[in-house]
């Protein structure tokens, strides 16, 4: 394994910008093998993306600037080339694309949208191959059906926006394959999908790479994928390596403070459930300075006395091919058990929220003067859910099935076409607008992007008291600026943040900011729409601890939306699977996670990887075929079974019905169903 | 696509209707009508009267706009009371010289508005680029008729290059048309030219930070295929809505620089004959630009489509 595909040395990347510099890449060294699966994992920021763009001198520059060695080997030359040696343009344009592809993270503006997709597969192979027109074509196709594209050849001709997300990545999977490459980069190239097209795209990936001995790097902020995929991993923090080792020693020997963080921060699918979110406390550093010493000081736990005064700390080794920075040598790597949180949660069976058979559709409407309804989406098809005072009610599902229409549903934003949502007894679907207004302060929603959702021109004051003015809830200033500064302590952000405005806060200072918006009306029940799905996993752990702790204490109940599902296994207690618009299955929360009985949830469920490599070794993996249909053009009978591996004929027939198999246990799969019970007969006997 | 053009062509029909009619209505507004101007001093109450008689002048104007319209719809754009002509002989003759200007100067503001524009974007924040911008900066803020009288000092009254102004047919003595056109026809274009270097800028600098022209650039295209390739193409549509608008501001701009250099076409028509009060041939002119922004807007329209399957798509549907 001495063979390099790419060695990269001591490569550093500065942003110079007019102001100020960015220094996003300090000084890294790494190498790929052939064959070798590579994960760089890190929190936004870290320089994960910027090093990889670098190393092909990808990122814009000016301002960038670019030092250090990126010597291309590839798997048959001997005499490698420094890529970034600004004499070896030419040299470098015939190894982006044809010896080193990148696969980036946004499928669909990744593709040209005015270009036929066979077009921009074949014009690389074209350039690089020396092919002609028609050969280009035959071998597009080709590499087009090798990922899986349907009808390949009728396919070459469609444009970029014709395809699904999932679809587009494929393609750009094809392009990058389309030169046989050496080393194959996939910056967070699955992070934008759903998780079953994510594990189809992912798997497809590894058994291209490993048919063809490609490298494959894979960069990422996602533990459970390197966990599940990766054979060398390389952790960075603030522009720089940390700590780099196989796969299997990282997972269960991390010997750096900030990668112990960052597992005890991710909430896992094999977890207990009373375990404790361990955040990372702070934030990382903006890298406007160059960072001396340690980068992760200020945010760590476990340092060292010594540590405040080291100038320099260079990876060393810790073990076989397992290096570190870090200097404390006795690291606490365990996780903690919360000691209160879980067991003192008790449930009065008072239903706060009940929802049945709610239904809503968007028209479609085609004409030239006058509209015509030609068809509908149905956005959600009689669904009924009920929510206990003090419960958390997780929901899950992929984009498109509805669990957003449902938030706005409850919220009055939008007026179901039928069904009736009753709050305490309350029909929220029959209210007039003035009382629609009054329900609001009962019922409040956090946001899922908490840089789109705060007013940028209003101060973190304002927007947090601004429901207090509209609910006349306070009389009088001091009254006001008191309340104002208990919901800033309440969600844990500094009082004298008020007079900022949005812009200067992080991502999760301002999901706090949004949070303390919601609490000012005192609601009894909050909607949380993917709250935590734009944040880093260390500022992630802190919101669900802080939503936890408020749950407790002020004793509210939550919807809480998410498509993570170990993130709504860790919160919620009662768990809703939702697929094309309608509740697929419902139980508790241990039931659904350990005993699931639909097949998507069991696709989903296996989709989603554990950040630990032993546990992924003996996972088996039920992927689901195809895409999501479009919620215009349902599939007949059970939506999902032109995808599940279980389906039947009868599946196309009728719509199932949502039944308790088991008390509070409910299943929208008579199949299933059936296998499940002919399983504890056999069992019994 | 067809039923999007027909639905386009509808709409476009009630934009005339609304603007010949409210142009009417401007006439009517401003004192006196043609009479006045054709008796001049000789008018007596009981003359002036048969005269509107004779003209339909008597009727009220509501009245008068349908019988105009009614006309317009048998091919009858009316007679100038003027020039005694019809209006549609009138018009072939000065349209023919607007056209030939006006389409030189959308030409001339297009195609080098567009190579400065990417020239620009590309060298961003280098020399041409600022000395690029510099000048389209001025040249949107200049105002034509002044820019007119500079040149006119400039290049015929100092350095006597070129005739100070008038107009010969270019079948009668085409150098000396040429040389007499090329002043108007860069006032022209000067404002169209410089917001169209501002337009191709933005949009170059727009798509070139997209993921695709990434994607490119990661194939390992050399710079200027990702630009020819990827990139222009993409940048068309916002320039192609500039375009649409330019034909527009090009007629107005026609009708100040023809008058700046006394070239006989619609514009200066346009203007005398609403200082005569002659109503059909203002009316005639109004409709024929109206008739031409529009189908240039259509023109435009449907070749979004050819630059952009997405926007096909639509239209298809809508």
């Amino acid at each position: 394994m001495d063979k390099t595909v790419l060695d990269v040395k001591n490569l550093r990347t500065e942003f110079r910008m007019r102001r100020y510099t960015v220094y996003a890449v300090n000084g890294i060294s790494y190498d790929i093998h052939p064959g070798e699966i590579v994960g760089v994992v890190g929190e936004s920021g870290c320089g994960k993306s910027v090093s990889q763009m670098s190393t092909l001198r990808l990122v814009p520059s000016p301002p960038a600037h670019i030092e250090g060695k990126a010597v291309y080997e590839g798997k048959a030359v001997y005499e490698g080339k420094d890529l970034l040696e600004p004499s070896n343009g030419e040299y470098l344009r015939s190894v982006r694309g044809g010896k080193i592809a990148m696969i980036f993270q946004e499928p669909m503006t990744s593709l040209n949208p005015v270009m036929k997709v066979g077009e921009q597969i074949s014009e690389a192979i074209r350039l690089h191959m020396k092919l002609g027109a028609s050969e280009a074509r035959a071998r597009t196709i080709e590499l087009m059906k090798k990922v899986r594209i349907p009808d390949a050849e009728e396919r070459y001709d469609s444009y970029p926006h014709e395809f699904s997300g999932g679809m587009c990545q494929r393609l750009m999977i094809a392009m990058a394959m389309s030169c046989d490459p050496d080393l194959l980069i996939a910056d967070e190239s699955t992070t934008a999908l759903d998780v079953t097209i994510q594990a189809q795209i992912l798997e497809m990936l590894r058994d291209v790479v490993r048919e063809t001995q490609t490298a494959l790097l894979i960069v990422t902020h996602n533990l459970g994928i390197v966990a599940r995929y990766a054979d060398k991993i390389y952790v960075m923090y603030a522009g720089g390596i940390v700590e780099y080792g196989r796969a299997s020693d990282i997972f269960t020997a991390p010997s750096h403070a900030y990668t112990i963080g960052l597992l005890n921060s991710v909430p896992r699918l094999d977890d207990d459930k009373d375990r404790m979110l361990m955040p990372i406390e702070g934030f990382p550093p903006n890298l406007q300075s160059r960072p001396t010493g340690c980068a992760f000081i200020a945010r760590c736990a476990q340092k060292l006395p010594e540590c405040e005064s080291r100038p320099e700390f260079p990876l060393r080794k810790v073990w076989e091919e397992h290096y570190s920075s870090c200097i404390n040598d006795r690291l606490d790597r365990s996780l903690r058990k919360s000691d209160t949180l879980f067991e003192a949660k008790k449930l009065p069976d008072e239903t706060l929220l009940e929802i049945s058979g709610l239904s809503k559709e968007f028209p479609i409407k085609k004409g030239i003067l006058f509209k015509k309804t030609v068809g509908n989406v149905h956005a959600l098809n009689d669904v009924s859910l009920r929510i206990r005072r003090g419960e958390t009610l997780g929901l899950v599902g992929e984009s498109g099935c509805g669990k957003t229409t449902l938030a706005r549903s409850i919220l009055g934003l939008v007026s179901p076409t039928c069904g009736e949502i009753l709050y305490q007894g309350t029909d929220l679907t029959k209210l007039d607008k003035k009382k629609t207004r009054e329900m609001r302060r009962e019922i409040q929603l956090i946001f899922q992007d908490p840089f789109a959702s705060l007013d940028p021109r209003m101060s973190i004051g304002g927007i947090i008291g601004e429901p207090l003015v509209v609910h006349k809830l306070t009389s009088g200033k001091t009254e006001y600026l008191k309340r104002v500064e208990e919901l800033f302590v309440m969600v844990g952000l500094d009082p004298s943040l008020r007079d900022r405005s949005p812009h200067e806060l992080s991502g999760g200072q301002r999901q706090r900011v949004g949070i303390a918006r919601a609490l000012a009306s005192e609601p009894s029940f909050l909607v949380c729409d993917e709250p935590v799905s734009a944040l880093d996993v260390s500022v992630q752990a802190q919101i669900l601890n802080l939503l936890e702790r408020l749950q407790r204490e002020l004793g509210l109940t939550y919807l809480f939306i998410a498509h993570d599902l170990s993130v709504v296994r860790h919160i919620s207690d009662t768990i809703a699977v939702m697929y094309l618009g309608r509740i697929v299955e419902q139980g508790d929360w241990k039931t659904l996670c350990e005993k699931p009985v639909h097949p998507y949830t069991r696709a989903l469920l296996s989709a989603v990887p554990i950040p630990d490599p032993e546990v992924e070794r003996t996972r088996n993996i039920e992927a689901v075929k195809g895409d999501v249909p479009s919620v215009s053009r349902l599939p007949s009978g059970c939506s999902f079974h032109p995808r599940c591996p279980y389906a039947e004929a009868g599946c196309a027939a009728a719509v199932p019905e949502l039944r308790e198999i088991e008390p509070g246990h409910y299943v929208a799969c008579p199949v299933a169903e059936a296998a499940r019970a002919a399983n504890t007969a056999s069992g019994s006997s | 696509m067809t039923q999007y053009i027909v639905k386009k062509l509808f709409q476009a029909l009630l934009v005339l209707l609304i603007v010949t009619f409210i142009s009417y209505l401007i006439m009517e507004l401003i004192p006196g009508d043609a009479v006045d101007f054709l008796l001049g001093l000789e008018a007596t109450p009981e003359k002036a009267a048969a005269l509107r008689a004779s003209l339909n002048l008597d009727k009220p104007f509501v009245v008068r706009y349908f019988i105009w319209l009614g006309g317009l719809f048998r091919g009858d754009m009316g007679t100038s009371i003027f020039y005694n002509d019809s209006v549609a002989n009138i018009l072939v003759k000065k349209l023919l010289v607007t056209f030939r200007m006006g389409f030189a100067a959308l030409i001339i503001s297009t195609a080098v508005g567009i190579s400065l524009g990417v020239v620009s974007a590309v060298n961003r924040g280098g020399f041409w680029d600022n000395l690029i911008s510099f000048f389209a900066n001025i040249g949107i803020s200049i105002p034509a008729f002044w820019l007119g009288i500079l040149f006119i000092i400039l290049f015929a009254v100092k350095m006597k290059v070129l005739p100070v102004q008038g107009y010969t047919e270019p079948s009668a003595d085409f150098w000396m048309h040429t040389r007499q056109m090329v002043m108007p026809v860069i006032v022209t274009a000067v404002g169209a030219l410089s917001s169209m270097v501002r337009q191709t800028r933005s949009a170059v600098l727009e798509t070139i930070s997209q993921d695709y022209v990434r994607t490119a650039r990661e194939k390992g295209l050399r710079e200027r295929v990702i630009l020819m390739k990827h990139v222009l193409r993409n940048a068309l549509i916002p320039i192609l809505t500039l375009l649409g608008m330019q034909v527009r501001v090009l007629f107005g701009g026609v009708v100040i620089v023809e008058n700046i250099f006394a070239v006989p076409g619609m514009g200066r028509l346009l203007v005398n004959s609403v200082f005569n009060r002659d109503i059909t041939v203002v009316q005639g002119c109004i409709l024929i630009m109206g008739v031409v922004v529009i189908i240039a807007n259509l023109l435009v329209d449907i070749s979004y489509g050819f630059v952009d399957p997405r926007i096909r798509e639509i239209k298809d549907v809508a």
